[in-house]
């Protein structure tokens, strides 16, 4: 039990010291997580949600991100013929891994995201 | 106005990451332009949209900033350059002292038909150049086509890694 919390305890401290820079990381993991997708397509999916936070994002902040995903394997990127026109594109798609992660991060956001609004309130 | 192919080579060639990060953002940029080609824009409206290359250059190495990436990318460079300079200097150090030793150790010339030497030109030995200077000559090109080989495999070494 005692093992389970210092677990928890240092995967929330984990999540802490990352999650400024890790808050992009789990916005492409989640909408990698939908459909194997390529770079161009993340750009038009963020620039189209209308939220002005990631409006303008470009492909020099949005590229090492998803190389920084790639090398921790939580994503992989591979060169694929597009269906439409015929030419090899490179897309990328999650891995068990990226799926696993991508759920503890939702968790963490969650009670991270309920404690700040607690706080807030009181 | 530059064509596809040229705008990312300027993009590649003024970001400051290593030559396997450089390979997969030709891959991303590549996909990037061609996905904007399918939408029916061209190149040049896809460089006005995108900005020129040195602006997105820019926009790579704010990322990479203060990040290893950055040390990794001097290293490589400097790998690189010495590689090339220590070979270079090595096969011209062993050239050099082939040459110096056929023509500099070579003091007579006999110029003549099968009936006998009709001229005999004895020269003068501009410099000393004895088997031992040879032999030195020998051992500083190794030694720099080691360092030039050395170069080069961590160089390569480095590239699969990085």
């Amino acid at each position: 039990m005692l093992n389970m919390m210092k677990g928890a305890t240092d995967l929330d401290f984990k999540y802490e010291q990352q999650f400024k820079k890790g808050a992009l990381e789990m916005m492409l993991l989640s909408i990698i997580s939908r459909k194997r997708t390529y770079g161009y397509e993340i750009i038009l999916n963020l620039n189209n949600a209308g939220e002005p936070l990631f409006q303008n994002i470009k492909e020099g902040t949005l590229y090492p991100v998803l190389y920084r995903l790639e090398d921790s394997g939580l994503v992989i990127s591979e060169l694929s013929t597009s269906e439409n026109s015929g030419r090899a594109k490179k897309y990328y798609k999650i891995t068990d891994l990226g799926t696993s992660t991508l759920q503890e991060m939702k968790g963490f956001w969650q009670s991270y995201k309920n404690c700040i609004d607690k706080l807030m309130e009181s | 106005m530059m064509n596809k192919e040229q705008y990312i080579k300027r993009i590649l060639k003024s970001i400051k990451v290593t030559d396997k990060t450089k390979e997969r953002i030709r891959y991303d940029i590549q996909t990037e332009i061609e996905s904007m080609e399918e939408m029916g824009l061209t190149i040049e409206e896809i460089v006005l949209k995108k900005g020129s290359p040195k602006k997105v250059a820019d926009e790579f190495n704010q990322s990479y900033s203060n990040t290893k990436m950055r040390e990794w990318h001097y290293t490589q460079k400097t790998l690189k350059i010495a590689g090339a300079v220590l070979l270079s200097v090595s096969v011209l150090a062993f050239i050099c002292n082939t040459l110096g030793s056929t023509f500099l150790m070579q003091d007579v010339s006999i110029i003549g038909g099968a009936d006998g030497p009709t001229n005999i030109i004895v020269t003068e030995k501009p410099i000393s150049y004895s088997p031992d200077l040879f032999a030195r000559g020998n051992i500083v090109s190794c030694i720099l086509l080691i360092f030039g080989i050395a170069c080069v495999v961590i160089y390569y070494a480095m590239k699969k890694k990085k």
